[in-house]
């Protein structure tokens, strides 16, 4: 059995023997199914791996699963009942999105242990751009996508003249392609600002493409420091 | 009247250029915002990065003009001929096209927020990787419905956009977004809609027949009364789907996930719904004849007054399933 699986069955163990198990299979059935059952042998019933694997399947980034608990907290009656169940879930289910290994937890030194360090989280790049048209519409709400287009294909391929007859080479791309591209391409957001902002100098109109640097800067931040399981 | 002397104009606080003939001519990264240019000749005329905000072009001919990368929110275009126009990568946001001709139109990348396209001619348009969020497109009672025939809107943005009754025959929306759009009584015929998103659609009573939706995402959507005869429907995820007296004859679902859909009073007459998972789905009254249900998994699925005659059903899970007679399986 490979990591991934080892610790689904981890978590399964350990949150079939949580108390609130019940409250955790029903919320998990609601998120993943829009489905809420009050029938106490129907979600006994409900098979615990299969629904991880359905809120895994379901929602392919942890923000997503954090956001949709949220919102569907809100649409139950004895909301607070279940905002145990829904930290448990978040907490446990959380693990598997981390991509980086997990870092094993040593036992404390009573040594060392008097003065606690504060916790900082601990974030990583994106190997993906994880909701590309929101990040397209956002860049295009108040620049022309054209220049958002222009100043990413300078910065990818060669410095693009708008004054050139031959728009073939940037017509065969599309936006949201070469945004991706261009996270990809980039380390770190210090690495894409200076791409960017640098190229955006060389470009005519340089006050548009300038804009449209610090727009893209914006929305693609984000992806550069993603929190990794809370 | 030459372009020099129009910006002279303009200048000096002149807006209205109703009925100007400025054929070809070049306006290039110009501040024109708020001009009205109603019943102009501006064939093959540029305009591209201009800052056109809310101008007016109501008749106006831009035939094959350039105004890529233009910014023209709230511009209105009504009754305009716009055909072989080239909007790539323009800002066309709460725009009116109403009665417009943009056949042939460059709209790559284009960002119709919120635009209103009701009538429009968009045959064989670009709309490659365009922002059509919230749209209004739906068909207007005593006036030709929208079409997009043979247009390419390949990963296009349609969500929230009202589509109603307009015409989608022959295009290309291979990885689009139509979240929450409502399409009903669209005709999709021969349209390739592979990999699409529709979570939340209303695509009732829709025309499908034929079309490629393989491997698309449409939990939630409502085909309730859609035509999906012949179309290919593989491995996609349609649970809690309202597929309710929708054609599925000759349909192809294999390895589809139709979880607590609702299919009662379906034709789904030789479909193939092989290893298709059909949990806690309603089948109520549904024409299943010489269906393929081999491997398919209708765990708890009721199957009232079903009618299962030739259906093929080698490996089918049935187990605690409402049979055809009212009987459930142990």
């Amino acid at each position: 059995m490979d990591i991934q699986g080892q610790l689904i069955d981890e978590i399964v163990t350990s949150l079939t023997e949580d108390e609130n198990v019940l409250r955790i299979k029903r919320l998990m059935l609601f998120i993943c199914h829009d489905y809420w059952s009050n029938d106490v042998e129907e979600v006994k019933r409900t098979d615990l791996r299969q629904l991880v694997e359905d809120t895994l399947r379901t929602f392919p980034i942890l923000a997503e699963l954090k956001q949709t608990i949220n919102l569907y907290l809100k649409r139950i009656n004895k909301q607070s009942d279940y905002l145990l169940a829904a930290d448990t879930i978040i907490d446990t289910i959380g693990l598997l999105y981390a991509e980086m290994p997990v870092i094993p937890v040593l036992p404390a030194d009573p040594q060392f242990s008097t003065i606690a360090e504060p916790l900082t989280p601990i974030t990583q790049k994106l190997g993906y751009i994880p909701n590309p048209f929101d990040v397209r519409g956002d860049i295009c709400r108040n620049i022309s996508p054209l220049h958002a287009k222009i100043l990413i294909f300078s910065v990818l391929e060669y410095p693009f003249d708008p004054m050139e007859r031959d728009w073939s080479a940037l017509c065969t791309c599309d936006l949201d392609g070469l945004l991706e591209r261009l996270f990809l391409s980039c380390e770190t957001s210090a690495e894409l600002k200076v791409r960017l902002f640098d190229t955006a100098k060389t470009l005519p109109y340089a006050e548009d493409a300038r804009r449209a640097a610090g727009v893209i800067l914006q929305a693609l931040e984000p992806f550069f420091a993603w929190p990794v399981a809370s | 009247m030459n372009a020099e002397q129009l910006l002279k104009s303009y200048t000096s606080g002149q807006r209205d250029f109703t009925g100007t003939s400025l054929t070809g001519v070049n306006f290039y990264n110009t501040d024109l915002i708020g001009i009205n240019f109603t019943k102009a000749d501006l064939k093959r005329s540029s305009f591209v990065f201009s800052y056109l905000n809310k101008a007016t072009f109501n008749n106006a001919n831009l035939s094959g003009a350039k105004l890529s990368g233009a910014v023209l929110n709230q511009a209105n275009f009504t009754s305009a001929n716009l055909n072989s126009v080239d909007f790539h990568g323009a800002s066309l946001q709460r725009c009116v096209f109403f009665g417009a001709n943009l056949s042939l139109a460059n709209l790559i990348d284009a960002n119709l927020n919120e635009a209103d396209l009701r009538s429009v001619n968009l045959r064989g348009a670009i709309l490659r990787g365009a922002i059509l969020r919230s749209a209004l497109i739906r068909e207007e009672r005593g006036y030709p419905n929208t079409t997009f025939q043979g247009a390419d809107l390949r990963r296009a943005d349609l969500r929230g956009a009202n589509l109603s009754g307009v015409d989608m025959s022959g295009v290309d929306l291979t990885g689009a977004d139509l979240s929450d759009a409502t399409l009903s009584r669209v005709d999709f015929r021969g349209a390739n809609l592979g990999g699409v998103l529709m979570i939340g659609t209303i695509c009732a009573e829709a025309n499908l027949t034929g079309t490629n939706l393989a491997g698309s995402y449409l939990r939630g959507a409502n085909f309730s009364r859609a035509d999906l005869s012949g179309a290919n429907l593989s491995e996609t995820d349609i649970a809690g789907g309202n597929l309710s007296k929708a054609k599925l004859t000759n349909t192809n679902l294999s390895r589809s996930v139709l979880y607590q859909a609702i299919l009662a009073g379906c034709d789904l007459s030789r479909a193939n719904l092989d290893t298709c998972n059909l949990q806690q789905c309603n089948l109520v009254d549904a024409y299943l004849v010489r269906a393929n249900l081999d491997g398919a998994d209708l765990s708890d699925a009721l199957l009232t007054r079903a009618e299962l005659s030739g259906a093929s059903m080698i490996g089918t899970v049935m187990h605690g399933a409402t049979l055809p007679d009212g009987k459930v399986m142990d």
